[in-house]
């Protein structure tokens, strides 16, 4: 679309004195405001002046600059882009649903109450755990309800425990969740085959070890074949197992989690559960526990008794409340439709579609990039651009390149431990024919690596903008429009 | 499965190249003791029509704010959303793609955000603001630990006119790591005792923290605090943002980290979320704030662009660290927030907030009138859209009759109520017309009076 490459105006710039986009009723109420003390009261609101139809044409054009799951292939690894089914858009968008007041009161919100009950049900159904929480808004804040509930629970057994052993695979969000919630780091390294070795563990292992926070499959896209005898050393020096659950979708309906000897998982719904990232949240991060770290979970716990459903506001060891309300009902609601409607007949073969297309890829492209771990891998494989390299072209270059075939990159530079990582994972979304595209594409920017490198360098092209300049941002920080015009 | 586009055959095929006999055959070397013998017990799949019969279901059970009249607010506030919001945002380059670490191919979430922060940090008459944190509470919490991580101090004075839930949320989030220690109500104005303020400042505090209007609905004296705290930082949290189009921002009265919820701004109670945590900022303390900023660049062509910016704070490459741990926030709910407030301007908002302000003293002044109810504070002239009221016991048929006629008179507060009288925290926003006000007061008065 044309509109995509031409520049917006920003709504400041399209801002006309005297334009409204809105109708309110008129009120019959005398304007008590005019009696409002002076000292209170501001002079100006500091926002622009449009019609109805520059409003929707602004944000529909801003729209067309944007590429989403509906738009193409999204193989970001770690992420799971996958389709956003429409229906849980309506099921969500239903008056009773939409507009229920969060403190109407239990006997007010039945139907919600239940769909928050049903989904813990389910999810601890698929995961294997007793007892969850569907409070935190993302899997970060989940994983610091997690360490929150570390601390709580060995504050409870009068332990001192002061530090969190962190694979070098993790998420950043790990160690960040670690320090919000005081504890130290302890870095520890994955082996030569690319999954955490038990004999490691088990030297790092010490009574100041509060908990090991473990990927699984990790962020390289394999399983970590050694969990059951890395969750055992930690068990047996007291420690605690967490365990980040954003690569679940390797794992539906193939593993529960719990008998893995994991303590506490935080699920992203985001990602598994097909839940929109609308350019970045919300999302929301439940986070199942086992049955002795239960008394410490996050209130408002949603409980069943008879065919009565309740929202229980205080417990006497609970870590305390996250945030406003009772998470992010609205997301909830989606990912409960997606559950019903993948149903047990379908729920495995997502996982099972998603590992063959991971692997489908891995194994077509692993004479054109540097496969680093060459094992089947799960829902994601990593290349690096080791070969390309050789003719000065990075891993940047080549995921500003896709950007030109009309496929979105995928994540790249992460796992930090793998030097020019692109890790990719196609999800279970994606047809064969999808698949045999994206691996051309691949195929022929590795030919041009070696033959006309200076086209990858110089992507993108075909884009909305040319390539960013992020150095600038940071250099003349410009965070409001405001900023421009002075 | 409609979602899953690979074939039966296309599998057989991919399965055969590889070399493998079956799909388990790529998954091997999970231990076998793990391995799930029989399918998940989930119910069967649904189709479109069973899911919209088994929602449609359950909403019923639900009471709506469509089909009552509700005085419910105390951190959710109902108010007319315009259409063009779900329109727009329901737009699915929007609402399909992740966050935007591609600029060349989310100038639209990135302009869309750019646009969001300069609104919102106008609407609190601040420098910079951010591109949204999970909700009001979260961004409170996320607030205080930014004071002390400037200060370097660990009392935090957090007033009474917070809303509770933010209060337990700061403590959840610095339990351990800071002293918070509360500033009680001056009893008679519904307001921050600034006496009590002035004992309690000392040296060891990181920042004092107030909510403007306060959870009580009255409007605190931003100036006279900022006067009274001269060496110690001043954190706001506005959960009514709607306020603003009327009253000053906080940066106005020199509040150096201003934060608050949006979900007032386009987004629907939807039992409570997602909402939209906003977070506001001095420019001098631009380095120490949590969550994702958003800048103004160009591209190579030199043509005007937008990108993620200041990522060294954040928690993918800083790691342990980052200034927050957060990674995914609501930025679905910021477009939001941005189109709303495109949509009203300068001048809707401001209608907005007069409307609420209008209609909320019109019922106060109606309500208080009622033998048996009185004002909660009575020297309260300052309130916006909230204010509470408290209601003679022994008229307590009153709530179930007004709930039989599904009138919802506002948020029971416990801890005010004494032995004699209920307390109530009423609001009232732009979507209660005349008549409907009349009407809740006429029901009330059959009862009281």
């Amino acid at each position: 679309m044309i509109t995509a490459k031409l520049q917006e105006p920003l709504l400041s710039e399209l801002s006309q004195a005297g334009k409204q986009a809105y109708t309110l009723r008129k009120s019959s109420i005398k304007e008590y405001h005019k009696n409002l003390d002076g000292k209170f009261t501001r002079t100006d609101v500091d926002l622009p002046e449009l019609s109805e139809v520059e409003v929707v044409r602004h944000f529909t054009r801003l729209s067309t600059k944007n590429y989403g799951v509906d738009t193409g292939m999204y193989p970001l690894g770690s992420c799971t882009m996958k389709y956003n089914p429409k229906i849980n858009e309506d099921i969500a968008a239903k008056e009773g649903l939409a507009y229920s007041h969060p403190l109407f009161g239990e006997e007010q919100a039945q139907g919600s109450l239940e769909i928050i009950y049903t989904l813990q049900e389910l999810l601890k159904t698929i995961t294997g755990f007793s007892h969850i929480t569907l409070n935190p808004m993302a899997g970060a804040q989940a994983e610091l309800a997690g360490i929150l509930i570390t601390r709580a629970y060995f504050e409870d057994k009068k332990e001192k425990r002061h530090t969190i052993l962190v694979p070098d695979l993790a998420h950043g969000t790990n160690p960040a969740s670690a320090a919000l919630g005081n504890f130290k780091t302890q870095e520890i390294k994955c082996g030569k085959q690319g999954i955490l070795e038990a004999s490691l563990v088990e030297q790092y292992m010490t009574n100041d070890i509060a908990a090991l926070m473990i990927t699984n499959p990790n962020t390289l896209g394999l399983f970590e074949e050694e969990i059951l005898k890395i969750t055992k050393i930690v068990h047996d020096h007291g420690g605690l197992v967490y365990m980040d659950g954003a690569n679940l979708n390797a794992l539906l309906g193939i593993t529960k989690i719990a008998p893995m000897g994991v303590d506490l998982m935080h699920i992203n719904l985001h990602k598994t559960f097909s839940t929109p990232h609308g350019g970045g949240g919300p999302g929301a991060g439940p986070l199942c526990v086992n049955e002795k770290l239960s008394p410490y979970l996050p209130i408002p716990l949603v409980t069943k008794n008879g065919t009565t459903y309740s929202l229980i506001t205080e417990t006497k060891k609970s870590i305390g409340r996250m945030g406003l309300f009772q998470g992010n009902f609205g997301i909830l609601v989606r990912a409960l439709t997606y559950i019903l409607s993948l149903g047990n007949e379908n729920i495995k073969k997502v996982s099972e579609a998603a590992i063959i297309a991971a692997n489908y890829i891995k194994e077509h492209l692993k004479n054109d990039y540097h496969l680093p771990y060459t094992k089947d891998c799960m829902h994601e494989c990593i290349f690096t651009d080791k070969f390309q390299k050789e003719n000065g072209v990075t891993t940047l270059n080549i995921a500003k390149s896709l950007l030109d075939y009309g496929i979105h990159p995928p994540t790249v530079y992460f796992p930090l431990v793998v030097s020019g990582a692109l890790m990719i994972e196609p999800t279970e979304c994606e047809s064969k024919r999808n698949l045999d595209h994206f691996i051309s594409v691949m195929k022929e920017l590795a030919a041009d690596a070696k033959t006309n490198p200076d086209k990858l360098k110089n992507a993108p092209r075909e884009t909305p903008v040319k390539r960013v300049d992020e150095v600038n941002a940071v250099k003349n920080l410009v965070l409001t429009w405001k900023k421009i015009i002075s | 499965m409609k979602y899953i586009p690979l074939t039966e055959n296309d599998k057989k095929e991919i399965l055969a190249e590889l070399g493998k006999k079956n799909t388990a055959d790529l998954y091997k070397n999970i231990p076998s003791e793990l391995i799930l013998g029989k399918p998940l017990d989930i119910p069967n799949a649904m189709s479109e029509d069973e899911l919209h019969e088994y929602f449609n279901a359950l909403a019923s059970k639900n009471t709506s704010t469509k089909d009552t009249l509700s005085f419910l607010g105390a951190g959710s506030y109902d108010h007319s959303i315009p259409s063009i919001v779900n329109h727009l945002s329901g737009r699915s380059e929007f609402y399909t793609s992740y966050t935007p670490y591609q600029p060349e191919i989310s100038q639209g979430t990135l302009q869309a955000l750019f646009e969001f922060q300069s609104m919102i940090a106008g609407l609190f008459s601040m420098d910079v603001a951010n591109a949204s944190m999970y909700d009001g509470a979260m961004a409170a919490a996320e607030a205080v630990l930014m004071a002390h991580r400037i200060s370097k101090k660990t009392t935090v004075l957090l007033s009474e006119g917070i809303h509770p839930h933010v209060r337990e949320t700061i403590k959840t989030y610095t339990r351990g790591l800071l002293e918070l220690d509360t500033l009680p109500i001056h009893k008679d104005k519904g307001i921050t005792d600034h006496t009590t303020l002035t004992k309690k400042l000392n040296d060891s505090v990181a920042c004092v923290v107030v909510q403007y209007p306060n959870f009580f609905g009255s409007i605190e004296e931003l100036e006279e605090i900022r006067k009274l705290t001269p060496h110690t930082l001043l954190v706001t949290v506005t959960l009514e943002p709607t306020s603003l189009g009327l009253l000053k921002g906080p940066g106005e009265c020199g509040v150096d980290i201003a934060c608050g919820e949006g979900m007032s701004l386009g987004i629907p109670l939807q039992f409570g979320g997602p909402y939209v945590g906003l977070f506001t900022a001095k420019e001098e303390y631009v380095r120490q704030m949590p969550g994702r900023l958003i800048g103004l660049t160009k591209d190579a062509d030199s043509n005007r662009s937008f990108c993620i910016t200041l990522s060294t704070r954040e928690q993918h490459i800083r790691r342990e660290k980052a200034t927050s741990n957060i990674c995914t926030n609501q930025s679905l709910c910021a477009l939001r927030v941005a189109i709303y407030l495109a949509t009203l301007g300068k001048q809707g908002l401001r209608e907005v907030a007069q409307q609420n302000y209008d209609n909320a003293h019109y019922a106060y002044d109606r309500l208080t009138a009622i033998k048996g109810i009185t004002t909660l504070f009575h020297n309260n002239a300052h309130f916006f859209n909230e204010f509470g009221i408290a209601i003679r016991k022994e008229k307590n048929e009153l709530f179930s009759l007004l709930k039989q006629k599904r009138i919802f008179p506002g948020f029971i507060c416990p801890e005010l109520s004494t032995k004699d009288s209920t307390s109530l925290i009423v609001n009232v926003t732009e979507k209660h017309s005349k008549e409907k006000i009349d009407y809740l007061i006429e029901t009330m008065k059959k009862v009281m009076e």
